[in-house]
């Protein structure tokens, strides 16, 4: 009873709002959010029909509620580069995040580390078979593991670290990247020094294979869980850049004109190579082929990219 | 002076409401660090939290989620009831989580010099 006295109360709130689908979708959030406070109020010994109309009161003015929450998402022609351009590179240069010392120092210590790891292995290679000590296997065996701690470490220091276009990562989460990446480095690293001097590839997967499989099931697991962590201009900038990609989809005679003057370009160049080719030799043909890149290239900037300037041009009124 | 005193409790109220209203996108943020909420589990929680004196308007709220959906540092999904309304459930993106710290330290730094600021007696 009460769902239907809502449903049309909502419909008459709508009522005149021309329906896009971001207004429906808004609409069909907030039906949701309407037949919770209804039950909450009928729960609380308020008449169904009263409670619907409470609700839907509560709401406000929604056409005012319509226009608030889908601001600016105002049609802007689809090719023109609008402000959020401009303003990326500006902003860009506003969020500008100096390096801290700290980290600098720290990734530098870390790739000593790595580095250092191998130096027992290289150590024991490098000597002739007679004068290497046994002493120093289980090092050179057991170091390189290190290598797995150090790659962690500028993994999990660099995902913490605010970017100009990323926010740093929480460090729980930044943390459990870094222990996956030291598992899968030191995996592969402790494993491929033990097939080297062992000199048979099966001791790798014995020694190597449990710590790779279970740091890349948990780096996976990672992957596919990460949310957002670029800063809003970026978001801004990618979206920019979708609407400009999509000018041929906009534009069906400027695509067909780009696909003929494709086919000229690659037909020209082909015949330019052979003609090279056969007279001046087959080395020089090379540069008709990189022309012919240079030409493509060139023709899809000036069609995909250069269409505001032209129009512009096309639109100014003769004197 | 009994008018005047009632026009500053209104007037007190309006600037507390100001005030919360500045801080809506950083409010939702808050409520949504422990797990995903939908949109009347959200409006209910700073409702209750603020103990029903000041209330934000959920068309503030629908506005904010629209603006921090835009801006990443919140996700948005439907979820599967099968009856009634389905859900819209926002869940915090790891931007959300470093946004919202930065606007929580800010805001103590702030409140500590606006303490100290009217509390100035002149010399």
């Amino acid at each position: 009873m009460t769902n239907i006295s809502v449903h049309r109360l909502l419909d008459d709130a709508f009522a005149g709002i021309a329906v896009t689908p971001d207004v429906q979708d808004l609409k069909e959030e907030i039906r949701a959010n309407l037949l919770d406070r209804v039950a909450e109020l009928t729960a609380q010994g308020v008449g169904a029909d009263d409670a619907a109309r409470r609700a839907v009161d509560e709401l406000g003015d929604v056409r005012a509620l319509v226009a608030e929450a889908t601001a600016d998402d105002g049609a802007r022609s689809p090719a023109a580069p609008g402000p959020a351009v401009v303003d990326a590179a500006a902003a860009a240069a506003r969020q500008r995040v100096p390096v801290r010392p700290r980290y600098v120092v720290g990734v530098i210590v870390a790739s000593v580390v790595i580095l250092l790891a191998f130096v027992p292995l290289i150590w024991i290679l490098s000597l002739t078979a007679e004068r290497a000590e046994a002493g120093w296997v289980p090092l050179a065996l057991a170091a390189p593991y290190l290598a797995g701690l150090g790659v962690g470490w500028i993994v999990a220091a660099s995902l913490r670290r605010e970017t100009a276009a990323h926010y740093a990562m929480p460090w729980r989460r930044a943390a459990a990247y870094g222990c996956a990446t030291a598992l899968l480095a030191a995996g592969a690293a402790g494993g491929t020094v033990s097939a080297v001097l062992f000199a048979r590839p099966s001791a790798a997967f014995q020694l190597g294979l449990p710590l790779v499989v279970a740091g890349g099931a948990w780096l996976a697991y990672l992957l596919a869980t990460q949310t957002n962590r670029r800063k809003p201009w970026v978001l801004e900038l990618e979206r920019e850049h979708a609407q400009v990609g999509n000018r041929f989809e906009h534009d069906p005679v400027a695509a067909a004109r780009f696909g003929i003057y494709t086919v000229v370009v690659w037909g020209v160049t082909a015949a330019v190579f052979l003609a090279v080719g056969f007279t001046a030799g087959w080395l020089w043909a090379l540069t008709a082929v990189l022309l012919g890149f240079a030409a493509q290239m060139l023709l899809l900037a000036r069609m995909l990219f250069g269409g505001e300037g032209r129009s512009a041009h096309r639109v100014r009124p003769v004197p | 002076m009994q008018p005047a005193s009632d026009l500053t409790g209104g007037k007190a109220d309006a600037f507390a409401a100001d005030l919360l209203r500045g801080h809506t996108d950083t409010i939702v943020l808050g409520v949504l660090r422990a797990r995903d909420r939908y949109g009347f589990e959200i409006y209910k929680a700073i409702r209750d939290a603020t103990g029903g004196d000041y209330e934000i308007k959920e068309a503030t709220l629908y506005a904010a989620y629209r603006r921090l959906v835009k801006d990443g540092l919140v996700e948005a999904y439907w979820g599967d009831e099968s009856q009634g309304g389905r859900r819209k459930y926002y869940r915090i993106t790891d931007a959300g989580r470093a946004v919202y710290r930065r606007n929580v330290d800010a805001w103590v730094a702030t409140r500590s010099t606006i303490d100290s600021l009217l509390d100035l007696k002149g010399s």
